[in-house]
């Protein structure tokens, strides 16, 4: 029945809009924890993290779009996933500074083919 | 002495225009110099676009590179609308380009197949044909873009080299291995990490299954000890983290399923990247 729940919840979230601005309180006081997270782990004891976007920003996007109880749930499943591993790992595409890019809603691949083949 | 100085103007207007200066910028990659250089040399020359298509073409590549896309699009068109052969067809081709790199893969491949159409000299046909195939297999359909490169492979031209090899890598993109995101976010419900594993992620399976085991362990201990506020709390945060543990494991599906087509996407550009350029470049 859990199984089947989670399930039927995952789905939403792999559909996942784009971020609308926040309307409750919740994502207020997610935003707010999201900024005093950065300032004391990234600002102050310099830690980076493996993937771009960082897990904050890809935790506060999640809780603003959607909504604190799933936003909570992927935002810890980036967390599990945030180590040494993941920045040359080949699941993700090179983002900046060499982090993986691992966007919450990933953009449609392009190709820039035609470049290559023009004659002039 | 008349005819002398009529002779020395019909010289200086029959000469050629010069170039060399902007063409040099263009092929250091001095983009934005190269493209004010180009348009000196259109105004200079009475600011008909057409009438200097070659310089138009870099002009609008210029933009192209500069990442102007629309100015580059507009630019293109008036020069494919205005001019027919071989110029009008480089101009369509770069309306595809453009057209590629903004994601209308439809659009794109319609002005290839124009400009193959349009197209005299061989190469230019050539490539517009294999550009239109590519197309094709960026949606997915593989089989219908491994069709059309064999079709320019056998006309045995100037892409000779690379269509077949085009052919076997985009026929190769049907049989990409990949990953249900459904049945892995299933596994990874019955057994915390095991979608995450399935998929090649094994550091992340083992710390998914690690801490939904922590999570579970910490829980059934906290309601042993009847301790109601600690249960809530640690029964929240590992639904939660169960939660994200089924998410990841469909996740890790979808994204081993974009990492094997972006592997082949990038093997073409590679192949792509070696086509030499057109004689006299």
């Amino acid at each position: 029945m859990i199984v089947l729940l989670f399930l039927i919840l995952a789905d939403p979230i792999l559909e996942c809009p784009p971020a609308p601005e926040p309307e409750y309180l919740e994502a207020g006081v997610a935003d707010a924890l999201f900024a005093q997270y950065r300032l004391l782990f990234r600002d102050l004891l310099g830690r980076t993290c493996a993937f771009s976007p960082s897990c904050s920003m890809y935790g506060q996007e999640a809780m603003g779009s959607l909504g604190p109880a799933l936003g909570t749930m992927v935002a810890l499943e980036r967390w599990t996933r945030c180590h040494r591993g993941a920045s040359g790992s080949p699941a993700y595409a090179a983002g900046p500074g060499g982090r993986a890019l691992d966007p919450l809603t990933p953009e449609e691949e392009t190709t820039c083919w035609g470049r290559s083949l023009l004659p002039f | 002495m008349l005819g002398t100085i009529a002779a020395a103007l019909l010289t200086v207007l029959a000469a050629p225009v010069d170039t060399g200066f902007a063409d040099y910028l263009y092929g250091a990659g001095e983009f934005s110099a190269a493209a004010s250089e180009y348009m000196r040399v259109i105004y200079g020359n009475g600011g008909d676009t057409l009438a200097l298509p070659e310089v138009s073409l870099r002009l609008a590549r210029c933009w192209q590179e500069l990442d102007r896309p629309l100015d580059a699009l507009t630019l293109y068109g008036h020069i494919a609308s205005g001019l027919d052969g071989d110029h009008g067809a480089m101009a369509l081709m770069g309306m595809g380009s453009v057209l590629e790199e903004m994601g209308e893969s439809e659009g794109s491949r319609a002005a290839y197949l124009d400009a193959a159409l349009r197209a005299e000299a061989p190469l230019l046909r050539e490539r517009s044909l294999v550009l239109a195939a590519l197309m094709l297999a960026r949606e997915d359909r593989w089989e219908e873009s491994a069709i059309e490169l064999e079709s320019v492979a056998a006309l045995r031209g100037p892409m000779a080299a690379s269509a077949p090899v085009l052919a076997g890598l985009v026929s190769s993109g049907a049989d990409l291995p990949s990953r249900s995101p459904f049945w892995c976010g299933l596994a990874s419900a019955v057994l915390p990490g095991s979608g995450q594993a399935l998929c090649g992620n094994l550091t992340d399976g083992l710390i998914a299954l690690g801490v939904n085991g922590a999570m579970g362990f910490l829980l059934v201990e906290s309601i042993r000890g009847d301790d109601l506020a600690a249960s809530v709390l640690v029964g929240w945060l590992g639904l939660s983290f169960y939660g994200g543990n089924i998410y990841g494991g469909a996740r890790a599906a979808r994204g081993y399923n974009a990492s094997r087509r972006r592997e082949l996407l990038e093997e073409i550009t590679e192949v792509l990247e070696e086509t030499p350029p057109p004689p006299g470049q």
